[in-house]
């Protein structure tokens, strides 16, 4: 559905060139939640403003649904736009309008018939559960809300792709729960390809089957879900599947293990652990569920000479093991 | 009070002269405005769709549009009025009347209300037009539904201002020729030294200012949704 090779981009700023992106391979399946993660300045959103065309890449090509946007002419671009819905962080609902009329802008631009157009919109507030509130304006609204309506516009013209730009990060939980919820639906009932930016695990754990982590404008890992969670040591194990801080206190070393328990149960893993001796201790653990399966992370503290028989022994267990640098805090927050 | 209202009624400059001025203010005033609103606008537009972070940025005809813009807003009023006269006399015919202050009470407005517009229009937030674009939009679509649109009330305040200030202008070229309240609160009540006339004319000045500030608001509020 959506095919991206050696997608580069470069603005030139006053104090010298910024790469952006900077050789980008990635392919999205049909009917797939794909999540792109990474921190502030990443290329994120550059990535997505290259998919609906408003940045042009300085090289390589994007294709969206069989159509190379990259190579287009700015009027076709125009058209090429209407079969991309994009949603963003702030919404961006015009003020001046109605609910109802916000969700038939699009129409408008599009061309359809006034009374074709009414008839669509009222099925698009049906579709996101406002359609009660079709003459409110969007002042009158909560933030889920408008996020609701600004998705019932990205979805107006029938686009077989869907764009979040951080559609959550300015909602709290419950909400984001809701909004996520209902971008599934979206994707299960309209099987539409949906590409979601965020920096919130919980997003990418709730909604997305594959995830791309990207630095510094490079992909650093990507995949299904349940494969890159479960690769030890990976930075987006560590990010969506957080176990607690580490209490204070003398430490000795670390060794980290994940696990998906339809291979090792949580109490195997955990045995293994303990038939290690007194002196190896779980100092963190998690477990929880992913992309289908549940996956579990542990961090073990060991006397620094029985780290290799550690890693040795958990391997054996069927855990995936891997020795912690000391100074590497095994922590959070990759994304 | 009872004094007042008899030398209202029985003054014959304001029996004779007072109600064809105010309709001569009203003309020149309303002529200006609309002449304003259809010059200004788009200009203001211009300027702002020109600048960098526009919809159509051009750093010369930014620059050139901005030096002659503030050019004729640097000039005081009444300078600007006398320095058309012969622009006046091509365009009109003549230099006295109502119709020839359309002239310099336009040039003098133009650069001030697409300035406010300029404003507004800037402040309408850069994503709802980035929304817009990836909506498939023309730029003309842009501009109108949600630049002008969003920037609406904003326009209208803007608008109300620049009335208000060429009601202030049409006094001042009334002393030049141009009739009107200005004109009659000078030669009569000035010159002449009737100050019913002069107070009156005030007080018919305040009234106008009065009503176009309160039906501005009115519809500023009207059209604000936020
Ligand atoms: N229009 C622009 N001009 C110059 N530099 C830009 C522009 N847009 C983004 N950048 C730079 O490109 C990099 C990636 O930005 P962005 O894609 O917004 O990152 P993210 O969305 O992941 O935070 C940053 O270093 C940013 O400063
Ligand atoms: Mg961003």
């Amino acid at each position: 559905m959506i095919e991206l090779t050696g997608l580069r981009k470069v603005y030139a700023s006053p104090d010298g060139d910024v790469v952006a992106l900077d050789g980008i391979d990635l392919h999205v399946e049909r009917g797939t939640v794909h999540g792109i993660v990474g921190r502030s300045g990443a290329g994120k959103s550059t990535l997505i403003r290259c998919l609906t065309g408003l940045e042009r890449p300085t090289s390589g090509t994007v294709r969206v649904d069989g159509v190379t946007i990259s190579d287009l002419a700015e009027s076709k671009l125009r058209a090429a736009r209407r079969r991309t819905g994009m949603v963003f962080q702030h919404v961006n609902l015009l003020d001046s309008r109605t609910i109802a009329a916000n969700v038939a802008y699009p129409l408008e631009v599009a061309g359809v018939r006034r009374h074709e157009r009414a008839d669509r919109v009222a099925e698009l507030l049906d579709l996101v559960g406002l359609g009660d509130r079709a003459g409110a304006y969007p002042a009158q609204l909560s933030g889920g809300q408008k996020q609701r309506v600004g998705i019932a516009r990205a979805l107006a013209t029938e686009p077989g792709v869907l764009l979040c730009d951080e559609p959550t990060s300015a909602l709290d939980g419950e909400t984001t729960r809701q909004i996520l919820g209902l971008v599934r639906d979206l994707r299960d009932r309209l099987g539409i390809t949906v590409v979601v930016i965020t920096h919130e695990p919980a997003v990418v754990r709730d909604v997305c089957d594959h995830v791309t982590l990207l630095e510094h404008g490079r992909v650093v890992q990507t995949g299904a879900l349940a494969q890159v969670v479960t690769a030890v040591g990976s930075p987006l194990s560590r990010a969506l599947v957080p176990v607690p801080d580490l209490p204070p206190g003398d430490r000795r070393a670390l060794v980290e293990a994940v696990f998906s328990t339809d291979a090792v149960p949580t109490s195997l893993a955990f045995a293994a652990v303990a038939a290690l001796g007194d002196d190896v201790e779980v100092a963190s653990a998690t477990v929880e569920p992913l992309g289908g399966v549940r996956v579990g992370r542990l961090i073990v503290d060991a006397p620094t000479g029985r780290v290799p028989e550690v890693v040795e022994r958990l391997r054996a267990a069927g855990l995936d093991p891997l020795a912690v640098p000391t100074t590497t805090d095994a922590g959070q927050e990759v994304a | 009070m009872g004094d007042l209202w008899i030398e209202l009624t029985t003054n014959r400059v304001i029996q004779q002269k007072l109600p064809e001025a105010t309709v001569e203010t009203l003309q020149m005033v309303g002529l200006s405005a609309l002449v304003v609103l259809v010059v200004g606008l788009p200009l203001g537009l211009l300027l702002r769709s020109l600048a960098s972070d526009g919809l159509t940025p051009n750093r010369t005809a930014s620059a050139v549009l901005g030096f002659v813009v503030n050019t004729l807003r640097a000039l005081p009023f009444i300078i600007l009025a006398v320095a058309v006269i012969p622009v006046t006399r091509a365009i009109v015919g003549t230099s006295l009347g109502w119709e020839a202050a359309v002239v310099p009470l336009s040039l003098g407005t133009i650069p001030f209300f697409a300035r406010l517009v300029e404003t507004a229009v800037r402040d309408v937030a850069p994503g709802k037009v980035e929304a817009a674009r990836v909506m498939g939009s023309t730029t003309p679509k842009i501009l109108g539904a949600v630049l002008v649109r969003e920037a609406l009330p904003a326009i209208v305040s803007g608008f109300t201002v620049t009335v208000i200030a060429l009601i202030g202008y049409s006094a001042m070229v009334g002393a030049i020729g141009a009739g009107g309240l200005g004109f009659l609160a000078i030669t009569y009540g000035f010159q002449r030294f009737d100050p019913t006339v002069l107070y009156t004319s005030v007080v018919v000045i305040v009234v106008l200012v009065t009503v176009v500030q309160l039906v501005g608001d009115a519809v500023a509020r009207r059209l604000d949704h936020r």
